[in-house]
């Protein structure tokens, strides 16, 4: 596996991942696998190619697949030693025949179930996984709405979108929540079936490839990212219609990002949190931090660690809306 | 952009010229015009009306995928759109050696001398890799940057 640079966690973060884990898990479990590159992992992208049909296009160019998930044979392991930046630049990624994608970030497009013909939004999308992800769900049919309010990352998700020959998308750029007052709007009526708003965080799942978060992270930032993500939700949620599904995701483990947030969007809307069959193991969200207490419903979020599945950390919830918000 | 469909009448002409060129038969409900000459299918269910007011709450970046370039009559496919076609383009291609593939994924034009004139689909083994304009000594490359390798395989 590829070692990278070695960063060495703040003390404050090592004292909050200690409260979550345990000292002897965090010490002997978490640090070790941080330390170690993840799999590759790739998604065939099922708008241009079968997965068996992309598998034996690989497996003569001799690379070794595995299907880990039967449910999910689109999701693709590479376990052969590959040269650096072999993956992004073989034939099939540059046709779109696959996308490079993390398990974990697969999970909330697993979770949300996008389907055809169905209205959805995407409310932080770039660079596009999940974006490309839903749109193979949805076999290009039924429309999503993905936006983002940075210039480059947009740049990248639109050359991702026409690579994986999504053409149900309408990419716009605006700050997430001035869009969100935008369709709320007079001249819009139409609500949406399935909202996804994979938050910008500060990334402590993604330690494994980006180890450079250590020196990055703060819990100034954390406590800020959290009012964003409150209002990022809470702009985006009365844009579904009844019976519509919200998905909120992050690639982080603090509570102030995860279930804080599960807890204001459970108290400040009708609700309801569903319970999600993940293809991994998760653990329930935390009822208690620090003196913060959350509502008893957000265990049925899920907390993914890196060393329960040899993947990154993330984290996930699923709401349905009960009524309409006027 | 502010989506600007192409009318009954020039829509049914695109069909013909890819139906005549290519063999395709069924092409998207929904192109637009994207800047002068780009071309972009949308098969979201967003209508038309729809579209126009989205476009008046946010600036749309895109819609839909680029699949060609219309210049003096011609269509292009873009790489994109060659594969979005891949399953129903029956003629108007031209098939690569090895040789010519490599050629072709680094953007080189392929020298070559032709007797016809006007765009080929590239094609490898099962692979659609966009569009060449055939002259008299070469097959003009029109591979973006973007998507072309520097080192590769076959």
């Amino acid at each position: 596996m590829t070692k990278y640079p070695h960063y060495e966690p703040k003390p404050l973060f090592e004292e909050r991942m200690i409260k979550l884990l345990g000292k002897e898990e965090y010490e002997n479990k978490f640090m070790k696998i941080i330390r170690t590159s993840p799999p590759k992992y790739i998604r065939c992208n099922t708008l241009k190619i079968s997965p068996t049909e992309l598998k034996k296009r690989l497996e003569e160019k001799d690379w070794v697949i595995e299907q880990p998930y039967k449910d999910y044979p689109e999701i693709m392991i590479i376990t052969s030693n590959l040269l650096p930046g072999e993956l992004g630049k073989s034939i099939e990624h540059l046709l779109g025949y696959y996308y490079v994608q993390e398990m974990s970030s697969m999970l909330s497009i697993i979770a949300l179930k996008p389907k055809p013909n169905e209205f959805m939004f995407d409310l932080c999308a770039a660079p596009g996984s999940k974006t490309t992800q839903a749109a193979a769900e949805m076999k290009n049919i039924g429309t999503i709405i993905a936006n983002d309010k940075a210039i480059d990352r947009l740049t990248i998700l639109a050359s991702n979108l026409e690579r994986c020959g999504v053409s149900n998308t309408i990419l716009t750029k605006k700050d997430g929540v001035q869009l969100c007052n935008g369709l709320k709007g007079k001249n819009w009526e139409k609500k949406f079936d399935k909202i996804l708003v994979d938050a910008p965080c500060s990334g402590e799942g993604t330690l494994r490839t980006s180890p450079k978060t250590f020196l990055m992270w703060n819990l100034d930032a954390i406590k800020s990212m959290s009012r964003v993500q409150k209002k990022l939700v809470a702009s985006a949620i009365p844009l579904l219609k009844k019976g519509g599904e919200f998905l909120y995701s992050t690639c982080t483990h603090t509570p102030e990002e995860d279930e804080e947030v599960v807890d204001f969007i459970l108290k400040n809307f009708p609700v309801e949190i569903m319970k999600v069959e993940l293809p991994i193991k998760s653990r329930p969200g935390i009822t208690k931090w620090g003196d913060k207490e959350f509502d008893e419903r957000v265990k049925l979020a899920h907390r993914i660690y890196p060393q329960d599945n040899n993947t990154e950390g993330f984290f996930l919830a699923k709401f349905k809306l009960l009524e309409e918000i006027k | 952009m502010i989506p600007e469909f192409f009318d009954k009448k020039t829509h049914e002409k695109i069909a013909e010229e890819l139906k005549e060129n290519f063999g395709i038969e069924r092409i998207p409900e929904k192109i637009m015009i994207s800047g002068k000459e780009k071309m972009r299918a949308f098969t979201g269910n967003l209508t038309k009306e729809e579209l126009r007011k989205l476009s008046e709450i946010t600036f749309i970046e895109s819609i839909g995928l680029y699949i060609m370039n219309w210049q003096n009559d011609e269509i292009r496919l873009t790489i994109d759109g060659a594969t979005f076609f891949k399953d129903q383009i029956k003629k108007g291609i031209f098939e690569m050696n090895d040789k010519q593939f490599e050629e072709w994924m680094h953007g080189k034009d392929l020298e070559i001398k032709n007797e016809e004139r006007g765009f080929r689909v590239m094609k490898y083994k099962k692979d659609f890799f966009g569009m060449g304009k055939l002259s008299a000594e070469k097959i003009s490359n029109f591979v973006p940057k973007s998507r072309r390798i520097r080192t590769m395989e076959i």
